[in-house]
C-alpha cells in the first residue's frame, strides 16, 4: 500500500517536473519542399507581373521590386534559415491559419502561406505575394489563440486589400515622377543647403507614405475583425491584442539574475573584480529618467499613442460583431507554442550571435525552468563562441556593453561578460556546462555546449567525446554543421 | 503589423537602390553627412569618451552646419550638438576634466589660425568661452589640457612667440597669462595640477645661452597668481626638455629631453643622450639622472654612432608610465635621419626648390625600464618586419634640421607607428599600441592572393612579464578592412571597421 502512495506521489512529482521543464528541440529550419515552394514563388511572381498590363517604365521597376521580393523571400527560407519549420508552434499557428482561411474563401488558400520566423523583434508581416510572417517575438507576447488569429487576420487583410503592393506601385510611381525626378537632381547639384532640402523631401515622402500607412492599418483592423468573427474567433481579443502591443517594449521576464550564484564554482570561483565597472562620463550627463529598456531588436512596434487609437477605434466596432470563442484549439496548444517561442526567442538571440542577450533571456527563462539544459547549453555556447570571437578580436561584434539604455540587472551581466579575459571566458564556461554533463545526451545545445568549452580550455579529450555524443544522438540537429567545425 | 509599411519600404529602397538608380535618382544619396574627424575624450591620461565631428550641410560660402556627437567609453551616445561655424573649422581637442568638457576648434585661414574654445554643458549646450587668431609660425603651438577638478588651460602661443594661458573654470575665463614684456620669447607647456596649484613648465632666454632656461612655474588656480617659479638648471643649452610627466607613484615630476656638449646647441647638434630630471611638485630639484646613446641597455645599432654621439639615429620618446610597483617605462620609438639619393635629381631638376636630400627611416619600439631613481636599469625591444620611410620633413626634406627637431615634426604630423599607451585604473599594467605593415614579397602574396595587411600590435605587461597581441586591420582588397583605431578603457581599442558584413565602431580587447 506504502509502496502504491510513494509510486503515486513519484509519478505525480514526475509529471510535475515535466510541466515544470517543457522538452524543447530547435528546429533545423529545412523546408520539406523547397523546390516546390520555388516553383510556387515563381508561379506567382509571373501572375503579379501579367497583372501589371502594361509595359510602361513605372511596370517594369514594379515588376523589377516584385522579383526581388521573390527572390528574398525565397532566400529567407531556403538560405538564410530565417524560418522555423516542423515544430508544436507551426503546427499550432497553422491550424489558427488554415481557420481563418477556410472561413473566408475570398482568399486562395493554395496560393497562400504563414512562416514562423526567428525574427526577435514583436512584429508580424504582409509580403503582398500571399506570404504573411509571424515573428518569434511576438508569439511569445500574445496571450491566447484569438490574439494570434488577430495577427495573423491583419496581415490577411493587408493581402485582402493589396496594401503592400499598391504602396510598391505608388512609390515606384512617386519616384518616377518627373516633378520627383527634377526634384531630386536640383538637390543633388545644390552647393549650400544640401542635406536640408534632401531631408525636407524625404519628410515628406515619408510623411505621405506614413498617412498611407496609417490609413492601411486602420482598414486592416476593421477587416481583421471581419476575418476574425466569421472564424468563431473572439472580436473582443483584438482590443486586448493592441494592449498586449503597448507594452511589448518592456521586457517579458524581469527576474533578477544572480550572476555571481550562476556562475560560482567550486573549481573556478566567482572573482568580484568580475563585476566591477565606472563610466565617469556616463554620470556627467544626465540620467534619461524614462523607464529603462533592453535592447529589443529594431522594427519594434514602438507607436503606443497610435496601438492605443487603434485599440479604441477597433472597440467602436466591436457591437458588429457577435462574442466567439478564445480559444478553438486546447488552451494547451497555445501555452505550448508559446512557451516553445520563449525558448525560441533565446535561440534567436543566439542565431543572430546576439551572445549577451542570449546569455541573459537563458538566465530569465532559467529562472522558470531551473537547470533546462537547453538554456544551460545555450549559455554554455555564448561563451564558447566568445573565446572565439575574443582570440579573433571581434567579440565587439557579438557581445553588447553596458548602456544606460539597460536595466542594471543587464548591464551587470554585460559588465561580467566583458571583464572576462578570454582565458577566464573559457574557465568559467567550462566549468559551468561542466556541472551539467551528465544530462550531455538529453539535449543538444547542451552537447554542443559541453564541446565547444571543452575545445576553449584546451581539453581535446572532452572535446572529441562530447563532439561523438552529438554525431550520435542529434543528427539533424541545429548545431551540426558546428560540432563538426570544432 | 504596424510597422510593415516602413519594413517594406526598407526594402523598396534596398531594390531600388541596387537596380534601379543606373536609369533614374534614387532617394539614397539625398542626405550625406559626413563623417569629419573622430577622436578620444580624455581625464586623467584616462579615455573617457569619445567625440564624432559630423559635417552636417553647408549653409553658405562663409559657414557650415555641424555636429558633435558625444559617446561614453562604451560608445554609448549621450548627446549631440549642432552649431554653426567657418567652413573650414576642424576639432582640436575635446577635454574632460570630470565635471565638464571644453571643445576647442581651430580653422586655418591663409597664414593665420583661429582658435574657438567653448564648454558643453550636461545639458548639451554650447557656450563660447574665447576666441583667438594667431599668425602660422614655425613654432606655433597650440593645446589644452583639463585640469582635473578645476578647470582647463588653453596653452597658444603668438606670432611674437610670446605665451598665452587662458584658464577657463565654470564657464567662464578666470585668468590670463600672456608673457611679460621684455621677455623676447617664451614656451610654455601643462605638467599638472596640485592641490590649489596648476604647475607648467616655461622655456624663456636665458642670459647665458642662446636657447634659453626652463622653470618649473606653477599658479593659484582660482586666481592666476603666481604661486612660485623655480629655475630648473642653468644648463640652458645644454638640456632641452621634450615633455614632463608626473609620476603619482612618488609624487614626482620627470621632466625629460636631450642632452648635449657644453656650449652645443640641440639646433645645430646631436645630442649624446636623454636625461630625466626629478622634481618635487614645488620645483624643487631632487635629482637629474643621464644615460648616454651608447649605454649598453640602449643597444643601439653600431653604425649609427661615431665617437659616442648617435651619428644619424635617435629615439623619439613618446610617453611614461609610473607602475604602483615602483616600475617606470619610457616607451620610444627609433628614427634614423638618411640621406635620400633621389633628392639630388629632384633638387637638380626643380633648381633646387622642392628636392628632398634627407628622409627619415621609423625603427623599432623601445621599452626602457627605469628604476625610481630614474636610472636606465633594462630595456624591452619590439622589432617591426622593416623600415618606414617618412619624407615629409619641411624644405629639403629637413635636411638641416636637428635630428630632435625632426622627431619633433614627425610627431606633429602623426608618422610614427606608436599609436598610444593604455594604463591601467590601478596602474598595475600598461599595454603600448603601434603599428606595423606587413612585408610579405611578391610570391608569398601571390600565395596568399592578398596585399600587405596593416597590423596593430600591442605589448604588454603585466605582473612583471610582456605579452604580445596582434590584430589585422586590412586583408586586402574586399576583405575586412579597418581603417582607423583610437585609444579605448583599459584593456580595449576601438576599432573602425568597414567591411561587406560590418560597419562601425566597436571597443576590442586586447589579450
Amino acid at each position: 500500500m506504502l509502496n502504491n502512495q510513494l509510486f503515486i506521489l513519484f509519478l505525480f512529482f514526475s509529471v510535475s517536473l515535466q510541466a515544470q521543464s517543457p522538452s524543447y528541440t530547435p528546429s533545423k529550419s529545412e523546408m520539406e519542399s523547397e523546390r516546390e515552394f520555388e516553383k510556387l514563388m515563381e508561379e506567382q511572381l509571373e501572375k503579379d507581373i501579367a497583372d501589371l498590363q502594361s509595359n510602361s517604365k513605372n511596370n517594369r521597376n514594379v515588376a523589377q521590386i516584385y522579383s526581388g521580393r521573390s527572390a528574398y523571400i525565397i532566400n529567407m527560407a531556403t538560405e538564410e534559415n530565417e524560418y522555423i519549420f516542423g515544430t508544436p508552434a507551426n503546427e499550432y499557428i497553422e491550424t489558427i491559419f488554415r481557420n481563418l482561411l477556410t472561413a473566408n474563401p475570398q482568399f486562395d488558400a493554395a496560393s497562400t502561406r504563414l512562416f514562423l520566423s526567428r525574427d526577435m523583434a514583436p512584429n508580424a508581416s504582409c509580403f503582398g505575394e500571399g506570404t504573411l510572417v509571424l515573428n518569434v517575438g511576438l508569439l511569445r507576447r500574445l496571450k491566447n489563440e484569438s490574439q494570434v488569429a488577430f495577427v495573423l487576420a491583419h496581415e490577411l487583410a493587408h493581402l485582402q486589400n493589396n496594401h503592400v503592393n499598391n504602396a510598391i506601385v505608388n512609390h515606384i510611381e512617386v519616384r518616377n515622377d518627373p516633378a520627383t525626378q527634377k526634384e531630386i537632381e536640383r538637390i543633388l547639384k545644390m552647393k549650400y543647403n544640401r542635406n536640408k532640402a534632401g531631408l525636407s523631401m524625404l519628410k515628406n515622402i515619408n510623411y505621405d507614405s506614413s498617412r498611407h500607412s496609417r490609413l492601411h492599418e486602420s482598414e486592416a483592423d476593421e477587416i481583421a475583425l471581419e476575418i476574425l468573427s466569421k472564424a468563431g474567433y473572439d472580436v473582443g481579443e483584438a482590443v486586448e491584442t493592441m494592449n498586449v502591443l503597448h507594452k511589448v517594449d518592456r521586457e517579458k521576464y524581469t527576474k533578477e539574475i544572480d550572476v555571481q550564484r550562476e556562475f560560482n564554482r567550486e573549481l573556478y570561483p566567482f572573482q568580484p573584480e568580475w563585476l566591477e565597472d565606472d563610466n565617469p562620463l556616463s554620470i556627467f550627463f544626465e540620467e534619461d529618467s524614462n523607464e529603462k529598456v533592453l535592447d529589443i531588436p529594431e522594427d519594434s512596434l514602438k507607436t503606443h499613442p497610435k496601438t492605443l487609437e487603434r485599440a479604441k477605434k477597433i472597440k467602436s466596432k466591436l457591437g458588429d460583431y457577435p462574442s466567439g470563442e478564445i480559444s478553438l484549439q486546447p488552451v494547451s496548444k497555445h501555452d505550448e507554442a508559446v512557451t516553445q517561442a520563449d525558448f525560441d526567442y533565446v535561440l534567436s538571440a543566439y542565431h543572430y550571435k546576439m551572445y549577451g542577450y542570449a546569455i541573459y533571456q537563458a538566465l530569465q527563462l532559467k529562472e522558470k525552468y531551473p537547470d533546462h539544459p537547453f538554456l544551460v547549453g545555450i549559455v554554455g555556447a555564448c561563451m564558447g563562441e566568445m573565446v572565439e570571437a575574443i582570440d579573433d578580436h571581434e567579440q565587439g561584434k557579438v557581445l553588447a556593453h553596458t548602456s544606460p539604455e539597460f536595466t542594471d540587472n543587464f548591464n551587470q551581466l554585460l559588465t561580467f561578460l566583458n571583464n572576462l579575459s578570454m582565458k577566464e571566458m573559457a574557465n568559467v564556461s567550462y566549468q559551468y556546462v561542466r556541472t551539467y554533463r551528465e544530462s550531455a545526451k538529453e539535449n543538444e545545445a547542451l552537447a554542443y555546449a559541453l564541446a565547444i568549452t571543452a575545445d576553449a580550455k584546451g581539453r581535446d579529450d572532452q572535446r572529441n567525446n562530447f563532439k561523438n555524443i552529438y554525431k550520435n544522438n542529434f543528427r539533424d540537429g541545429y548545431f551540426y554543421k558546428k560540432v563538426t567545425r570544432i | 503589423m504596424k510597422q510593415f509599411s516602413n519594413y517594406l519600404l526598407a526594402i523598396i529602397l534596398i531594390f531600388s537602390a541596387t537596380q534601379l538608380s543606373a536609369q533614374n535618382y534614387s532617394f539614397e544619396h539625398l542626405v550625406d553627412f559626413k563623417l569629419l574627424d573622430a577622436g578620444p575624450i580624455t581625464s586623467k591620461n584616462e579615455i573617457q569618451g569619445y567625440y564624432l565631428f559630423f559635417e552636417k550641410d553647408k549653409k553658405n560660402k562663409d559657414s557650415t552646419e555641424f555636429v558633435v556627437k558625444i559617446l561614453d567609453q562604451n560608445l554609448n551616445e549621450l548627446t549631440n550638438k549642432e552649431f554653426t561655424s567657418s567652413p573650414n573649422t576642424n576639432i582640436e581637442s575635446l577635454v574632460f576634466n570630470g565635471q565638464s568638457l571644453l571643445l576647442k576648434q581651430f580653422e586655418i585661414d591663409g597664414q593665420k589660425l583661429h582658435f574657438k574654445t567653448q564648454s558643453l554643458s550636461v545639458q548639451g549646450e554650447l557656450e563660447e568661452l574665447g576666441e583667438q587668431t594667431v599668425r602660422m609660425h614655425k613654432n606655433s603651438r597650440s593645446s589644452v589640457h583639463a585640469v582635473q577638478g578645476k578647470g582647463f588651460a588653453n596653452i597658444y602661443g603668438t606670432e611674437k612667440h610670446k605665451a598665452i594661458i587662458e584658464f577657463y573654470s565654470d564657464g567662464e575665463q578666470s585668468w590670463r597669462y600672456e608673457t611679460p614684456d621684455g621677455v623676447n620669447w617664451e614656451e610654455v607647456d601643462y605638467i599638472t595640477t596640485n592641490g590649489d596649484h596648476v604647475i607648467f613648465s616655461m622655456l624663456r632666454p636665458s642670459s647665458l645661452s642662446d636657447d634659453g632656461d626652463y622653470y618649473l612655474t606653477a599658479f593659484d588656480y582660482r586666481t592666476g597668481e603666481k604661486a612660485f617659479e623655480n629655475k630648473l638648471s642653468d644648463f640652458g643649452n645644454d638640456h632641452k626638455i621634450s615633455r614632463g610627466f608626473v609620476n603619482p607613484v612618488q609624487e614626482e615630476i620627470w621632466l625629460i629631453g636631450d642632452y648635449y656638449d657644453r656650449g652645443e646647441s640641440e639646433n645645430a647638434s646631436n645630442s649624446n643622450g636623454i636625461f630625466i630630471m626629478r622634481t618635487t611638485f614645488n620645483g624643487e630639484i631632487k635629482d637629474t639622472d643621464y644615460t648616454a646613446w651608447d649605454d649598453r641597455k640602449l643597444e643601439r645599432q653600431a653604425q649609427q654612432y661615431q665617437d659616442g654621439k648617435l651619428k644619424s639615429g635617435n629615439i623619439y620618446m613618446h610617453d611614461f608610465v609610473f607602475l604602483n610597483t615602483g616600475e617606470v617605462f619610457g616607451v620610444g620609438e627609433q628614427f634614423r635621419k638618411a640621406f635620400r639619393p633621389l633628392g639630388v635629381l629632384e633638387t637638380a631638376t626643380t633648381l633646387g626648390i622642392y628636392g628632398r636630400m634627407a628622409e627619415v627611416h621609423i625603427g623599432d619600439i623601445l621599452l626602457l625600464k627605469f628604476g625610481t631613481n630614474a636610472k636606465l636599469v633594462d630595456r624591452e625591444r619590439e622589432r617591426k618586419p622593416g623600415k618606414k620611410e617618412f619624407s615629409n620633413t619641411g624644405a629639403y626634406g629637413g635636411v638641416f634640421l636637428s635630428k630632435k627637431r625632426i622627431g619633433e615634426l614627425m610627431d606633429q604630423q602623426g608618422a610614427y607607428d606608436f599609436s598610444h599607451l593604455s594604463v591601467d585604473n590601478d596602474h598595475s599594467s600598461f599595454t603600448v599600441f603601434y603599428l606595423e605593415k606587413e612585408q610579405l614579397n611578391r610570391q608569398q602574396l601571390k600565395r596568399y592572393n592578398r596585399t600587405n595587411r596593416s597590423i596593430l600590435r600591442t605589448v604588454s605587461y603585466k605582473d612583471k612579464q610582456f605579452t604580445s597581441d596582434k590584430f589585422y586591420l586590412s586583408e586586402g582588397e574586399g576583405a575586412r578592412e579597418i581603417f582607423q583605431v583610437l585609444p579605448a578603457k583599459p584593456g580595449y581599442v576601438v576599432v573602425h571597421e568597414i567591411s561587406e558584413d560590418y560597419s562601425g565602431l566597436r571597443l576590442e580587447k586586447v589579450q
